[in-house]
């Protein structure tokens, strides 16, 4: 696992991703941190960092905002399907992305293998 | 390296998925990241409703404007100048409505299938081949841009622009989201198409397609008793000299064999030469029989309104009561505001989001409603055209003349790909359409409005009740409505205001008439003195519920005869302000959700005797001997505890279905027209109507009780079938017909939740669900004309329009349960307690901050 000061590094890169970098953000958080990282491990470090930014974005909403909880149920009835379902989306597909990305890329980059 | 690229590849591959699904979207999929990021999707939409202070830019203002919102989340405006009070009720609206309004806009314009997809098609061709966004786009063109009408368009988008222009992306009302659009810019001409939508909604009464399409089924005589007169209830707008309603309950003449020639010109309308098909241009034309039929039933675009005079009040002030009935979405139509401009403007009360206006409220001096008049101010003219594959004009005066105007309609997706094409001829008249093998012009009154807006802005500026219904005369032009006023001098009156034309020979407008000559067009419209309308009644209140606005007894003219306006609430309103020489704002309020139903007292006893006669005559069914039971022991009224009414309202649409079999045409098993309630009332008093009859039985000839016994006892059985045992788990009316306002795209989710209500159809408060809407009270008002004028009101739903806002649906449990809320009505912004202020904005000239 890379240490610890890496992992808050991308944590916060993936925070900043998110945040303004809009509908692509968490990709590119990922990109940049398997660039990063370029070894073992940048997948997993970018899936957490990215699916911890999202649920801490997802929590300061909650406690800035008024009614999540009962948002996301109305929301998933449109879909008939539960709230905590598409909260769980929401942490789940940017860390996806940026774990493809930053997993990928890290061993195309592979500092070991050179 | 061999083992490490796969793996390479394989997490790339998932990153690029992912990312293309998040961007996107895939299949059903739509685009998650843009619904479902932390930092932009919808979640974001919970943060940040109506912040406690806040400050914009508004280009073009002329000072600074002070917002204060109150604790009802209704803002009052306080402006130095008209406009700047008009670009802020633009900014606020949009503030809390910005999808609304550009819905509402698009419906108007014909280009929903731009926002939402094909599925809006239907919608969009009907209103362009109704000639609508070109009515809008004509009016605004030829505007004098110096007018003040322009000046209010142009001032009230900017408001709404400049709004706009401050919202990021993360911040787009959550249904621009989810439809993966932006909101566009705000041109003045869509406040035009906003109000000829409103026109749409309230004017489209085409009532010589129901009379023609009765008489291809039952001939001449019998379809003109039923849809070409009066109403056989007289309780008028205008008060008649006596102190009742005046009932001539004739014998409905027999159906008769079908008129050959209305046969023949029917099947020519269709495409496929039947009479089962809606004809284009008839309301409710879903090609789908039975969501048209379920339409039709749900249908109660109808709304009350009165005033009582200070000699009948306790007060000793004037009182005013209004609420509009219209689909009930949420958001709601309406939306809550108060604009002060100190010597010029102090109104409040509720603007529907595009139009720069206050439509239904108050000013310091007087309170104001409306209902809709339901007149017939839309006639067909059967045209023929000199080359029917490409029509270049049409048979006039003995010549062929050009048409005033041809357009090719695009529709167009979302991605602004074509999706269908229309071409639209214009006549002198007004639109034309081929229709099956013939070709179908019309003249519509909406469609010669558009100066309305500004008898809403001058009408807000009156002094006094008779000066308010002077100006909105002036302007006011369609759709045609029963204004009614009361201010504090204690004078109240009502007008019934708008174009009512007058046909040539002194037709009536329910035929289709030869379009080769001029002779039979309209020649003119009735002068402001021969409009209905009483100011300072002998009788001490106006009051108006959508019935026929003077007894023909003393005007004969033709007004129309729409069969979709029942008398019953008008019955119920004039027998609760008969009865009572001291009303108070608190007996208003009860009024306006009164449970009582004339409907019920006139026809329950029908269904009552018809059932024990046919048990008297040997009928052992259990079910009609329960339902009976059932009916005898409901008090007529609709309250939400009640067991009777869901029996008598189904029993109800079964008689129908049952007693007007001759509208259903061969080959079809949904009716081509549905008569009046009235009508029925009618035939209850001639027990052996040929109307009873079933013609779909052979060997048996029904009589009245049969067929209401017969209504009854299938009512009862599909409602234990939907409902459960009534003795183990009771119809409670509340239970089984609930209100429900419903999202505006219809999203299950974001509509509210089943509201147990009392009221029903033909009750003062008909605000009750089917599947497919909920038409009711969209707003209540009761004023008060003391020397403040004291006004409560609500509307169900909420300020805003942003489901995940604590403002979404605050308003609803009091709308539900009949309760009024207090305006606050400061005349300046400090005269509004700091503990009433829930969040202040401030507008300023760009770069003055």
């Amino acid at each position: 696992m890379p240490p610890f000061p890496f992992l808050i590094s991308a944590l916060m890169l993936q925070l900043a991703a998110q945040t303004v970098g809009g509908i692509w953000g968490a990709a590119v958080g990922g990109l940049l941190i398997g660039l990063g990282l370029r070894r073992r491990g940048a997948f997993r470090v970018g899936f957490l960092a990215a699916a911890v930014a999202a649920l801490l974005l997802l929590i300061v909403t909650a406690v800035r905002g008024d009614g999540l909880l009962p948002f996301a149920s109305a929301l998933g009835a449109n879909f008939k399907v539960p709230g905590w379902a598409l909260l769980l989306v929401s942490v789940l597909l940017p860390a996806l992305q940026s774990a493809g990305f930053a997993g990928g890329l890290a061993r195309l980059f592979d500092r070991g293998r050179r | 390296m061999a083992r490490s690229l796969p793996l390479a590849l394989a997490s790339l591959t998932l990153g690029v998925v992912t990312t293309w699904v998040g961007v996107r979207g895939a299949g059903p999929l739509p685009p998650l990241n843009a619904v479902l990021s932390p930092a932009i999707g919808v979640w974001t939409n919970t943060l940040d409703d109506l912040p406690r202070d806040a400050a914009a830019d508004l280009p073009g203002l002329n000072g600074p404007v002070d917002i204060r919102y109150d604790q009802r989340s209704v803002p009052h405006i306080f402006a130095t100048a008209d406009l700047d009070a008009v670009r802020a009720l633009g900014f606020v609206v949009a503030r809390d409505r910005l999808f609304q309004l550009e819905l509402q806009a698009r419906a108007g314009e014909g280009t929903l299938t731009e926002l939402v997809g094909a599925v809006a098609l239907p919608a969009d061709q009907e209103t362009r081949r109704l000639g609508l966004p070109r009515a809008a786009e004509k009016r605004w063109a030829t505007m004098d841009s110096a007018s003040k009408m322009a000046q209010v368009l142009r001032a009230y988008a900017e408001g709404i622009n400049a709004y706009r222009a401050t919202l990021p992306a993360a911040r787009y009302p959550i249904e621009y989201k989810l439809l993966q659009k932006a909101p566009r810019v705000w041109e003045p001409v869509h406040s035009l198409y906003v109000l000829g939508r409103m026109g749409y909604t309230l004017a489209h009464n085409p009532v010589e397609l129901d009379f023609l399409k009765a008489k291809a089924l039952v001939g001449e005589t019998a379809a003109r008793a039923i849809f070409d007169a009066n109403s056989p209830v007289q309780e008028p707008i205008q008060p008649a000299p006596r102190n009742a309603p005046r009932e001539a309950l004739a014998t409905l003449p027999a159906p008769g064999l079908p008129d050959t020639a209305a046969r023949r010109f029917v099947a020519a309308l269709t495409s496929r030469g039947t009479l089962a098909d809606p004809l284009e241009w008839s309301r409710d034309r879903d090609p789908n029989a039975d969501v048209r039929h379920e339409l039709a039933q749900a249908r109660a675009f109808a709304s009350n309104n009165w005033a009582v005079a200070p000699t009948r009040t306790a007060t000793g002030t004037a009182l005013l009561a209004g609420d509009p009935h219209l689909e009930l979405t949420l958001p709601s139509i309406w939306f809550e505001v108060h604009l002060v401009v100190p010597g010029s403007i102090d109104a409040g009360g509720v603007t529907i989001p595009g139009l720069p206006g206050i439509a239904i409220g108050y000013t310091r001096a007087f309170a104001w409603s409306f209902t809709n008049t339901g007149t017939d101010v839309l006639d067909f003219w059967r045209e023929t055209v000199d080359n029917a594959q490409a029509p270049r004009g049409y048979s006039l005066d003995g010549a062929v003349v050009p048409f005033v105007d041809t357009r090719v309609e695009e529709y167009r997706d979302v991605k602004g790909a074509l999706l269908a094409t229309d071409t639209v001829y214009y006549t002198h008249r007004g639109p034309m359409r081929r229709q099956g093998t013939e070709w179908l012009s019309m003249r519509w009154t909406v469609l010669e409005a558009g100066e309305e807006l500004m008898g809403f802005y001058a009408g807000m500026q009156a002094k006094s009740a008779a000066a308010f219904l002077d100006t909105m005369a002036l302007y006011f032009k369609a759709p045609a409505q029963n204004m009614i006023v009361a201010d504090t001098a204690g004078t109240i009156g009502i007008r019934s205001t708008g174009l009512f034309p007058i046909r040539a020979d002194s037709a009536r407008g329910t035929v289709i008439r030869d379009g080769s000559t001029r002779a039979n067009d309209w020649i003119g419209f009735r002068a402001i003195d021969r409009f209905p309308q009483s100011i300072r009644p002998a009788q001490g209140y106006p009051a108006s519920a959508n019935q026929e606005p003077i007894d023909p007894q003393y005007d004969p003219l033709y007004f129309g005869v729409d069969p979709h306006y029942e008398i019953w609430r008008a019955l119920q309103i004039n027998r609760l302000l008969r009865a009572d020489s001291a009303v108070t704002p608190d007996a208003m309020r009860q009024y306006q959700v009164s449970p009582g139903s004339v409907r019920a007292e006139r026809l329950v006893p029908a269904f009552e005797a018809a059932a024990r006669s046919r048990l008297r005559a040997g009928d052992t069914s259990q079910a009609l001997t329960r339902a009976e039971a059932l009916l005898h022991a409901w008090d007529r009224r609709y309250t939400k505890d009640n067991t009777g009414a869901r029996l008598f309202e189904t029993a109800m649409a079964r008689a129908t279905s049952l007693l007007w079999d001759e509208f259903v045409p061969a080959g079809s098993d949904t009716r081509a027209v549905t008569p009046s309630e009235s009508r029925m009332l009618q035939l209850v008093s001639d027990s052996a109507s040929l109307w009873w009859d079933d013609r779909r039985t052979t060997d048996i000839r029904e009589d009245r009780d049969r067929l209401l016994a017969r209504a009854l006892r299938d009512a009862y059985d599909t409602l234990r079938v939907e409902f459960g045992d009534p003795e183990t788990t009771p119809w409670t009316w509340g239970r089984t017909t609930p209100a429900r306002p419903m999202h505006l795209l219809r999203l299950e989710g974001f509509s509210a939740p089943r509201l147990a209500i009392d009221g029903g159809r033909g009750t003062l408060n008909p605000s009750v669900a089917s599947r497919r809407a909920n038409f009711g009270a969209s707003w209540r008002m009761v004023a008060e004309l003391r020397g403040t004028p004291r006004i409560r009101a609500v509307y169900p739903g909420g300020q805003s329009g942003n489901p995940a806002s604590p403002r979404y649906l605050d308003r609803l449990p009091l709308w539900a349960d009949g309760r009024l809320d207090s305006v606050r009505t400061p005349h300046t912004a400090k005269e509004l307690q700091p503990s009433d202020v829930r969040a202040v904005l401030t507008l300023s000239p760009r770069g003055s901050r």
